[in-house]
């Protein structure tokens, strides 16, 4: 292995480490036994740590500018003056607009779920870039499934393709990943029942960094069950914060939904 | 002004609007409330009171403060710790200038636990000044603020995922170049 490659690999098992992501065997060997590596582990430690103290001192100059910005204010003053009258009388009419675009709106009690649904239906991002791992570069494009599935984001037609050779490939390799990205391709097709069916499998369970219940949720949201895509969108999270914040924003938004609608 | 629930999560998500709100809201009062206890002129309340947003800061950004619900409490405890080891370090120091920014430094690199490395840190950070952007912003999206390569990707609007990782390396071993 030329040494480029070799450092390639300490590099990612030591942000598999810095992530929280399980090593497999091969390196947890070399963690543990390789010399090297725990050399260049060593030395990336103070890399680390000398990225931290120069962001804090750039948090320190903004901090400091802040200061320019702020230093003429006084104690707030707790008298009401006439300012403060104006403002409290331009919050009163703002509530009270908004009072009124949410009675309007109070009978329009039509939930699509498809369109809310197809909102929300994410990219994912593989931890084990299975993608990359299993893209055959001498298969013919419209063999592999990985490849369909990365062309198709402009092109749903492709997501048919895809879906097919993801059909066959599983025939072949019970493989609950291959499961996964299907049941994506579906989403991304708004079929929200075949997508609910794959996500409801059992050995996705298997997959313990892939946020099934986010994407099963979505395809309740779909078939409309919302009181099930809330629940489950309100389970354990993911390490993956995107996922985690678009899960707070669709629960906030289908309380709003759920509430209009008693 | 909407109060957020969870301002580690606010910090993390919006770091300057949230620290300039922090900023603003506590600031009289922190000052005011350090001058009453200690006596001590307005330009080290403030240097008290800056010292300690970094802190809450490092706090947020390191893992180890991942909910708040209450800044200004958590402010004042830490500014209260930093007011006490400040006054212990000036009468040590009675005798010496102190420079400004000292203290501020000082009190940066003791959040690190800067011991026996310091200086190869030190180097390292120099090397990653010079290295500049985008590989600076990039590690420190990484490393400091621990985004994903997906969030990375967005951000510094990069073609996928794989490029980030590539470009992260490519970066660390510029860097590592640079230093050795």
């Amino acid at each position: 292995m030329t040494n480029d490659l070799k450092l390639e690999q300490y590099q990612e098992i030591i942000d598999k480490l810095h992530s929280g992501f399980e090593l497999d065997d091969q390196e947890k060997n070399i963690v543990e036994t390789d010399a090297a590596f725990q050399k260049y582990q060593k030395e990336f430690s103070l890399i680390e740590k000398a990225i931290s103290h120069n962001a804090l001192e750039n948090k320190l100059s903004d901090i400091s500018k802040l200061e320019e910005k702020y230093k003429d204010e006084g104690p707030k003053k707790r008298s009401l003056g006439k300012r403060s009258f104006l403002l409290l009388a331009a919050a009163s009419i703002l509530l009270l607009l908004a009072f009124f675009l949410y009675t309007s709106n109070l009978g329009d009690d039509n939930y699509d779920g498809d369109l809310l649904a197809a909102d929300y239906v994410m990219d994912f991002t593989d931890p084990d870039n299975t993608r990359s791992a299993n893209a055959n570069n001498d298969s013919p494009k419209s063999d592999d499934p990985y490849k369909l599935y990365s062309d198709a984001n402009a092109d749903r037609a492709s997501y048919h393709k895809a879906i097919k050779a993801f059909e066959n490939l599983i025939q072949k390799d019970n493989n609950p990943k291959h499961k996964f990205y299907l049941g994506i391709c579906y989403l991304r097709l708004s079929k929200w029942k075949t997508a609910e069916k794959i996500f409801e499998d059992n050995q996705l369970k298997e997959l313990k960094k892939y946020p099934i219940n986010y994407y099963l949720a979505i395809s309740k949201i779909g078939l409309e069950k919302t009181d099930e895509a809330i629940e489950l969108l309100n389970t354990p999270k993911t390490g993956n914060a995107i996922y985690n914040q678009e899960a707070e924003k669709i629960i906030e938004k289908l309380d709003r939904i759920s509430k209009r609608n008693k | 002004m909407k109060t957020p629930t969870n301002w580690a999560v606010y910090i993390r998500k919006n770091e300057n609007r949230a620290l300039s709100e922090i900023y603003s809201e506590h600031r009289s009062t922190f000052i005011g409330w350090v001058q009453n206890k200690s006596n001590c002129s307005r330009d080290e309340a403030l240097e008290i009171f800056q010292v300690s947003i970094v802190i809450l800061y490092e706090n947020v950004m390191s893992g180890k403060l991942s909910k708040l619900d209450n800044v200004k409490s958590y402010l004042f405890t830490i500014g209260k710790n930093k007011m006490m080891e400040h006054f212990r370090k000036i009468k040590k120091t009675q005798h010496q200038e102190i420079d400004d920014k000292v203290l501020l430094k000082s009190a940066v690199a003791e959040e690190f636990e800067l011991t026996e490395d310091k200086d190869d840190v030190f180097k390292i950070s120099d090397a990653l000044k010079q290295l500049g952007d985008p590989c600076k912003t990039l590690l420190e999206n990484f490393y400091f603020r621990k985004m994903s390569l997906e969030e990375i990707s967005v951000e510094m609007q990069y073609k996928n995922t794989d490029t980030v990782k590539t470009k992260k390396f490519k970066c660390i071993q510029r860097l590592r170049k640079m230093y050795n």
